[in-house]
């Protein structure tokens, strides 16, 4: 019960710090993108004036700018990212989240599989890197992360590309098939190899410093075999560091991912953000900026509460 | 039979400086119910000798010697067989105890765990048996805080609960390394006394290591002289505080602050204590010995054993039998 209450008001402590940063980025981007010269519809082609005009009324985009931004706001808290200005008669929230498989659905499907490589993998390959220290395994680990953090998706997808499906044709160059094993494996490949590196490394670190510390010498001295000094006393500190990792690299996952569909010419929210910003279509790239921003906070604040359960000390 | 056997125990650190000699041919035994103080400057291998006797040094140390617990060889012997011992028959507990609990888990968590792995406990006999020893300390409300996570306690309730989770199984030795540095002066006199009432209690044998002289003199029955890696002195607690032979322990002596006469500035030993990198020839303490002569600049050291476990390791010759050295006056009784 008491832990229940405490709970509570530590996820509203979150919570009242979450909602104003939403709308710090909200308000941000919005002056970004309405901050570029031009309006949505100069295009090459030059309209007529009255085309002009009637569209700018059409969009509300003759309504002054703070406006504009409220009722963005309104839309927004009916969940609403407003209309398309390049698909006409669609809306934004019908390109990010079509009924079809394309826009929010790849990317999240593409980076969700990547997770569930990354994360695991990632803690697991860390431990035993750090349990056995200064083996090959252990360089190893440290090798890749170097390696992997310094060489970033745009240049190993192709790479990929170029070995497995160029070369050797063992799988398709790109494409989401029906979203089959030999379409994605490329892809999910790439991703995780670009992130779990890092989760394997920060693991491998913070299980080597835990290792070391006092309370593990207690448990050791009180003749606990290993396992129960690994499992029960030397988990929940080590991965402590590697859950407060999770929160920026989903977000670092996402935006991965968007790059990793253009590389493989997949149908999702990287094809539309490109297409916004060249189309000069601001509600698209708004929304996938808000959505992509909410979808890290909200990501955050998962691990906050990881986090509640991981650490006694922040219930106080 | 000695609880505990300790012969020619060495302890050496691999570094990238090269090999650092932090025991040095140390030997000792622990009799049974007696508590064997060791004292000696930071940095004399204190620790380290009795890490090498729970078998928790660093893994870039090497120990060889003779470590025998109860009859039974410790050194070289397996982690599994090694885990039969420690938090049983041999416990320790250490001088921070803000950091030597596991935060992440409760005290109940904790404790429990040694009886259910030793004494074969279910988990709520281990649960009261855990209660009792926390009662026993000292921690007030024992039944509701053992469900308490350290950071929940006091560092001077944290070193009692360190204190019942090493004395759950009843262990035949204690070893207490600095178990009252890190706290302040009041705790410190009630974790000595605790200390003192559980010893009579259990009738087990303690080894309490310290700087602090005091504590020595109000704790123990022997004590050891520790300098540079090496056992200077050993004797009775008498022999130690009212006859010191080695100008060592003569020194660590005069550097007691006083209770009656408040003293402004401790009396130090100058200088420093050898680099355990690149240990002198002769005796490791010439450099700072003002009763320093040639021969104690080169070649082994002279043992004199006085008997009755008392020796020291010093060229400079003590005739106790016969009553007539410079060191000491009267009173002198050996044999
Ligand atoms: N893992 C290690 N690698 C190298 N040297 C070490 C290691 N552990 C300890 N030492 C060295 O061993 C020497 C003896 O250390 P020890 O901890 O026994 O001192 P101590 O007498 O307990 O001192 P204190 O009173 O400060 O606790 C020190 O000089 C220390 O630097
Ligand atoms: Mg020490």
């Amino acid at each position: 019960m008491d832990e229940y209450r405490q709970m509570m008001k530590f996820l509203i402590r979150r919570l009242l710090v979450a909602i104003p940063t939403m709308f710090c980025i909200v308000l941000l981007v919005f002056s970004l993108v309405h901050a570029t010269p031009g309006n949505p519809f100069q295009g090459e082609k030059a309209l007529s004036p009255e085309v002009m005009k009637q569209l700018l009324h059409q969009y509300r985009l003759d309504l002054p700018v703070w406006q504009q931004f409220y009722l963005y706001i309104v839309d927004l808290l009916h969940g609403n990212f407003g209309p398309s200005y390049k698909f006409i008669g669609q809306s934004i929230n019908g390109l990010i989240f079509p009924d079809y498989m394309g826009g929010f659905w790849v990317t999240m499907r593409l980076a969700i599989y990547a997770m569930i490589f990354t994360v695991p993998l990632g803690i697991l390959f860390g431990c035993y890197a750090g349990l056995y220290r200064n083996t090959w395994f252990d360089r190893l680990v440290v090798m890749l992360n170097m390696f992997f953090s310094a060489v970033p998706t745009i240049v190993t997808g192709p790479l990929a590309v170029f070995l497995f499906a160029v070369i050797l044709h063992l799988l398709p160059a790109s494409g989401w098939g029906d979203g089959d094993f030999k379409h994605l494996f490329l892809p999910v490949t790439i991703l995780t190899l670009a992130y779990m590196p890092t989760v394997a490394f920060v693991t491998r670190g913070s299980i080597i410093d835990v290792l070391n510390s006092n309370f593990i010498r207690t448990a050791r001295a009180k003749g606990l075999p290993t396992r129960a000094i690994i499992f029960k006393h030397a988990i929940r500190p080590t991965l402590i560091p590697v859950v407060s990792l999770l929160g920026p690299m989903f977000a670092g996952v996402l935006v991965g991912a968007i790059v990793t569909e253009q590389v493989f010419a997949l149908p999702g929210l990287g094809i539309l953000t490109t297409n916004g910003a060249t189309n000069r279509d601001y509600n698209l790239v708004l929304g996938i900026t808000i959505f992509g921003s909410f979808l890290t906070i909200a990501f955050n604040f998962f691990v906050d509460i990881l986090y509640f359960f991981l650490d006694p000390k922040i219930k106080q | 039979m000695p609880i505990l056997e300790v012969k020619n125990l060495n302890v050496s650190f691999k570094t990238i400086d090269g090999v650092v000699q932090a025991v040095n041919n140390v030997s000792f035994n622990v009799e049974h119910g007696e508590v064997l103080g060791i004292v000696g400057e930071s940095g004399s291998g204190k620790s380290q000798s009795v890490l090498a006797i729970m078998g928790l040094l660093a893994s870039n140390a090497t120990v060889t010697g003779s470590i025998k617990f109860l009859g039974q060889e410790l050194v070289g012997v397996n982690t599994k067989a090694l885990n039969k011992v420690r938090g049983n028959k041999l416990s320790i507990i250490f001088q921070d105890p803000m950091t030597s609990l596991n935060p992440y888990l409760t005290i109940k968590s904790q404790m429990t765990e040694v009886l259910m792995l030793h004494k074969g406990m279910s988990k709520h006999d281990a649960v009261i048996e855990s209660i009792r020893m926390l009662d026993f300390v000292g921690i007030p409300e024992a039944k509701e805080r053992i469900g308490l996570y350290p950071h929940e306690f006091s560092g001077g309730m944290r070193q009692r609960v360190m204190i019942a989770m090493a004395l759950l199984c009843r262990p035949e030795l204690l070893i207490a390394d600095e178990p009252t540095t890190a706290l302040d002066v009041t705790v410190q006199a009630q974790i000595l006394k605790i200390l003192r009432d559980l010893q009579t209690e259990f009738k087990m044998s303690i080894i309490l290591i310290t700087h602090d002289m005091g504590v020595v003199a109000n704790a123990c029955d022997r004590v050891n002289v520790m300098y540079a890696g090496q056992l200077m002195e050993s004797g009775s607690l008498d022999n130690i505080f009212y006859e010191p032979q080695h100008p060592y322990t003569q020194a660590l002596l005069a550097s007691i602050p006083s209770l009656e006469h408040e003293v402004e500035r401790l009396a130090t030993i100058p200088g420093e204590p050898p680099n355990l990198l690149a240990l002198p020839d002769g005796c490791v303490f010439q450099g700072r010995c003002h009763k320093v002569h040639q021969e104690c600049k080169g070649g082994d050291v002279v043992v004199q054993d006085f008997g009755a476990g008392r020796f020291m390791k010093c060229n400079l010759m003590q005739n106790l039998t016969n009553g007539i050295n410079q060191g000491i006056t009267s009173n002198v009784v050996v044999n």
